[in-house]
């Protein structure tokens, strides 16, 4: 709420009429103020060069408010073009206004340029959250068994993805210390082979089960569906059966199998439908599930 | 007010001009543009620029943990502005401004900065897969993984190559018809970004023409290649060059940079260093055709992608 008293501080904004050519703003001043165009042209220039014009003014436009509320240093003379009346806000002015508007109103400004500055600090960093899931993202799409220069795929990746390298770097121990990459050095150079592209693909499906909080769906099968689980891996992509066959040919292994059991492996993306009544094993899938049990120690990083 | 866990304080697109101030509890925002997510705690604005601009909610608001709010309507703030001097609302108006520029630039920014990921990713499932076929939803996967864009901002990078001719998306399915193009458009940007020079992959305007002109000689003689490998005599090119290319006239010096490039093999020796030589002691050049049509590919790309980006 406003006060009488509250009145008497108020600094009112100083308001001049200045005539074409006036210098209304030089960068070497120490003093920082929003100036606002009331009427007539004004033109901000490099202070070095007269003739360069970056902007023009007109009625209505101001300059400054960075400078005055973040003190960010603003580059350019100001010098009036036509006879023109400015109101210049000092920071005396400004100070003595902001104190007697509400607190959500400050907020509200002290949000605004929080958020702007954010963002301009946003736009030179890299926007990655999780940079391990990242890299083995990039790695997964190098060649497997093939010697790569260490010290070429850091600079690609950190290129790539803006990441500093020397995060990019324990992103690279991480990988190598779970044995997902292989360091060897040939002639003194550092030199990178991916074993598996693919185990890295389901690294990076573990790291997203884990962001979400949940159990990676491979570690999630019960004994007897690891069973199944061998047993599919040896069976021929060809053979297609309906899902009462599947079913009858599971129990032949398992006579405790059931129908819920045979959603399950369906859910779980082993059988693939061939055609309207048909299913053959998804062979694709299975070696994503054993792989993941096989290399549970590396994908979990308890080598 | 007082809101309870799960209730919504907004939703995406509502049209809300308030701004509410989070007193206790926790909300979180979610967008659909976006894969992030904002939390709101004690002391957390909610809806600025709908409060100044009228613009409507910019994600949906879920309450996490029973949560008290403040609600401050457009008209406070439209009391305020009425009293106090024109200035403090063109500040306002100002820092808006800002925010939504700071915006536009970072996303633009993201965009650009994501383009050699794209390329990246897009060479790799080309180099391993031969029907020049790639599937949308996983490029967009692996590109969120990646760099973390978005699927917006990398529908939008897609729909700028496809502007160039570079890629066809059709569904969920990206074409590409010249694979080794987009490897060379890799290597190129890389090249620039670390080595800060230019590419030697990038050529001049004259080295252009005259592989255009090579080009134009192949096509015209309907001579079949030889393991892709094409022969011109030195008298077509120049004939070629000339009819072709404005009157060009092709000299030992034009010829060099693309003979040192590898693109172009003379049928003798030459020492380019003696000017007394003559083009016409070379009989033929002979060159790999489909080399010469994606590095022609590649010069009529690369200085057209900043201006589509940017």
């Amino acid at each position: 709420m406003k006060t009488v008293d509250s009145r008497q501080h108020i600094i009112p904004p100083n308001r001049i009429h200045v005539k074409a050519g006036f210098v209304v703003y030089t960068p070497d001043s120490d003093e920082r103020s929003i100036v606002i165009l009331n009427d007539g042209e004004l033109a901000a220039r490099n202070k070095d060069n007269h003739n360069e014009i970056v902007f023009t003014m007109h009625p209505g436009d101001l300059v400054g408010v960075a400078a005055l509320l973040e003190r960010e240093p603003f580059h350019h003379e100001l010098v009036a073009t036509k006879d023109s009346t400015i109101t210049i806000v000092n920071e005396e002015c400004m100070e003595s206004e902001l104190h007697r508007l509400p607190v959500w109103l400050l907020a509200v400004i002290k949000t605004l340029s929080a958020k702007t500055r954010k963002l301009k600090y946003a736009a030179r960093q890299s926007n990655v959250q999780n940079t391990l899931k990242s890299l083995a993202e990039y790695c997964s799409h190098k060649p497997a068994k093939t010697p790569l220069s260490l010290t070429e795929m850091i600079q690609e990746y950190a290129w790539l993805t803006r990441i500093p390298s020397d995060s990019v770097q324990e992103d690279f121990k991480s990988l190598i210390r779970r044995h997902l990459l292989q360091l060897t050095k040939i002639d003194g150079r550092a030199i990178c082979k991916i074993p598996d592209p693919f185990l890295l693909k389901i690294f990076i499906d573990y790291l997203t089960s884990v962001e979400k909080c949940e159990t990676f769906a491979p570690y999630k099968l019960t004994l007897y569906q690891k069973k199944v689980l061998v047993f599919l891996s040896t069976m021929d992509a060809g053979v297609k059966k309906d899902g009462p066959g599947w079913l009858a040919f599971i129990k032949q292994n398992d006579p405790k199998a059931d129908v819920t059991e045979w959603i399950h492996l369906v859910k779980l993306g082993w059988f693939k439908p061939v055609d309207e009544d048909n299913f053959a094993v998804d062979t694709n899938k299975v070696t994503y599930f054993l792989k993941a049990l096989r290399y549970e120690t590396n994908i979990r990083g308890v080598v | 007010m007082n809101l309870s866990e799960g209730q919504f304080l907004c939703k995406e697109g509502d049209s809300k001009d308030a701004l509410y101030i989070v007193k206790d509890g926790l909300l979180k925002g979610s967008s659909t543009h976006t894969s992030k997510v904002n939390n709101y705690g004690p002391g957390s604005l909610i809806g600025e620029f709908s409060l100044i601009e009228g613009t409507p909610c910019d994600e949906t608001i879920q309450v996490m943990e029973d949560a008290a709010i403040q609600e401050i309507p457009h008209v406070a703030l439209k009391n305020i502005l009425d009293e106090e001097p024109s200035w403090l609302r063109s500040i306002l108006t100002f820092l808006t401004g800002r925010y939504h520029i700071a915006e536009e630039a970072n996303q633009k920014n993201s965009r650009v900065m994501a383009l050699p990921t794209l390329l990246y990713l897009l060479k790799s499932h080309l180099e391993n897969n031969s029907n020049q076929k790639i599937s949308l939803q996983e490029i967009i996967k692996e590109i969120n993984i990646l760099v973390n864009l978005g699927k917006e901002d990398i529908q939008e990078l897609l729909s700028a190559l496809e502007g160039l001719d570079v890629l066809k998306v059709h569904g969920d399915e990206i074409f590409v018809d010249s694979p080794r193009v987009i490897g060379l458009l890799y290597e190129t940007i890389q090249y620039r970004a670390t080595k800060k020079k230019v590419s030697p992959n990038i050529l001049s305007m004259t080295e252009q023409m005259i592989l255009t002109a090579i080009m134009k000689a192949v096509q015209e003689s309907h001579e079949p290649l030889n393991n892709g490998v094409c022969v011109v005599t030195t008298d077509t090119i120049k004939a070629t060059a000339k009819k072709a290319m404005h009157g060009m006239t092709v000299t030992m010096l034009t010829i060099q940079p693309l003979v040192q490039r590898g693109l172009i093999k003379p049928s003798i020796p030459v020492d380019f260093g003696d000017p007394t030589i003559p083009l016409e002691s070379i009989g033929f050049f002979y060159c790999d055709f489909e080399k010469i049509m994606d590095m022609l590919e590649l010069n009529r790309i690369f200085p057209q992608l900043d201006k589509k980006l940017v």
